[in-house]
């Protein structure tokens, strides 16, 4: 969500709905639930506490499965004797020849830098969310509206059905093989989706205040 | 992107960008998106055609996954985003146009998909002669379409839909 999505804290206990702009009191942190803007029904916060120390550590093993994901086959093509594999990286150099090159240089910003860009700020949010280090003070606020911009503009997850409708498109023209790189994809994704559905910008936002708010 | 710029001027943007993606989708639908040579015989198809290909050889469902991201949604994405900026100045149900512009905010990226299908058949399928698979120009005109109704979307901040209200006057910045 773009940047003036950012809830605005007036103090420890309210705060105004990013999306209408309604002062609200921000509930106790033992309710449970997901917690909504009553008068727009913006979500505010997730249906779960949010825990810095797991999501730190799924957003790490993201970030260990990232590079295999991104240079190992996806998928391997047998047709009449030749083969030929591509990986994520090969899909976006292939079209960044000739004249495709604005359309490569789109799949690298969603497929590549987008991504790295997720795992950087939410690794970074994380950490200085974490009860264990030592409070520096805020993270720079580039950080936050890094992640929120990656957050929808990282595309990985389209890319993987993308790659399982052009794997039943290939299907009757070819043997399709599944490659190493596509099941690092398939986790990696899923891992970045769980952190980004319990680590709720908002939500992030207010408990950075918290532990290093005065 | 425009969070400090006055309401009419961001609403000017939006609009200016929707417009901008209108364009762009009409070449995006009638130019081929790709073209498969298969043993010295070339086939440009478009948008439309790769679809009707995927209901022929008999995968409905696929079919109506690529029909809905990449037909469907950029339509109707626009087109409630066209509304919903029309209805901005006399506002009587910001609650409605607030769930509908959330839900077109998260659909929009779902089109990037053919994108993707594209890239990835065009990386794949190099057989030299035999059969290979080339991007066709509609390909840039669509990812043009998509990005820019992202950014017009972007470009828009539902709290314009919320400052008609009687009780408005409160909701200034603290």
């Amino acid at each position: 969500m773009p940047e003036h999505r950012e809830g605005k804290s007036m103090s420890a206990d309210a705060l105004q709905c990013p999306d209408c702009g309604t002062s609200l009191a921000v509930p106790s942190r033992r309710a449970r639930g997901a917690w909504r803007c009553p008068r727009c029904d913006a979500q505010l916060s997730g249906a779960w506490a949010l825990r810095p120390d797991s999501l730190l550590a799924l957003t790490v093993a993201t970030a260990v499965l990232w590079l295999p994901a991104l240079i190992l086959p996806l998928m391997r093509l047998e047709n009449l004797g030749l083969d030929r594999e591509a990986s994520l990286l090969d899909c976006v150099l292939r079209l960044m020849e000739g004249v495709y090159f604005p359309v490569g240089v789109l799949l690298l910003f969603t497929l590549v830098i987008m991504p790295l860009l997720n795992l950087l700020s939410a690794g970074r949010l994380l950490w200085a969310a974490r009860d264990h280090t030592p409070s520096t003070g805020q993270p720079d606020p580039f950080w936050m509206k890094a992640y929120r911009h990656s957050r929808e503009w990282a595309m990985t997850d389209i890319f993987l059905l993308g790659i399982l409708i052009a794997m039943t498109k290939l299907g009757d023209m070819a043997t399709v093989t599944p490659g190493p790189g596509l099941f690092c994809l398939v986790v990696a994704v899923l891992l970045r989706l769980i952190v980004e559905t319990l680590a709720q910008p908002d939500q992030l936002q207010r408990l950075l205040e918290a532990r290093n708010g005065d | 992107m425009a969070t400090n710029a006055p309401p009419g001027q961001q609403r000017a943007l939006a609009w200016s960008l929707l417009i901008a993606a209108v364009v762009w989708l009409v070449p995006a639908n009638l130019l081929p998106i790709m073209s498969v040579t298969e043993t010295g015989r070339g086939k440009a198809s478009t948008i439309a055609d790769g679809i009707w290909q995927l209901f022929e050889a008999g995968m409905p469902g696929i079919a109506i996954i690529v029909f809905v991201a990449s037909l469907l949604v950029p339509f109707f994405k626009v087109l409630v985003l066209a509304v919903i900026y029309w209805r901005v100045p006399h506002e009587n149900n910001p609650r409605i146009s607030t769930r509908a512009y959330r839900l077109v905010y998260w659909i929009g990226r779902w089109s990037m998909l053919d994108v993707f299908v594209v890239a990835l058949l065009a990386a794949v399928v190099e057989f030299g002669n035999l059969a290979r698979v080339e991007p066709g120009p509609g390909i840039i005109a669509f990812a043009l379409a998509v990005v820019l109704t992202m950014l017009s979307a972007h470009a828009f901040s539902p709290q314009q839909l919320w400052t008609q209200d009687p009780d408005g006057a409160d909701h200034g910045h603290p």
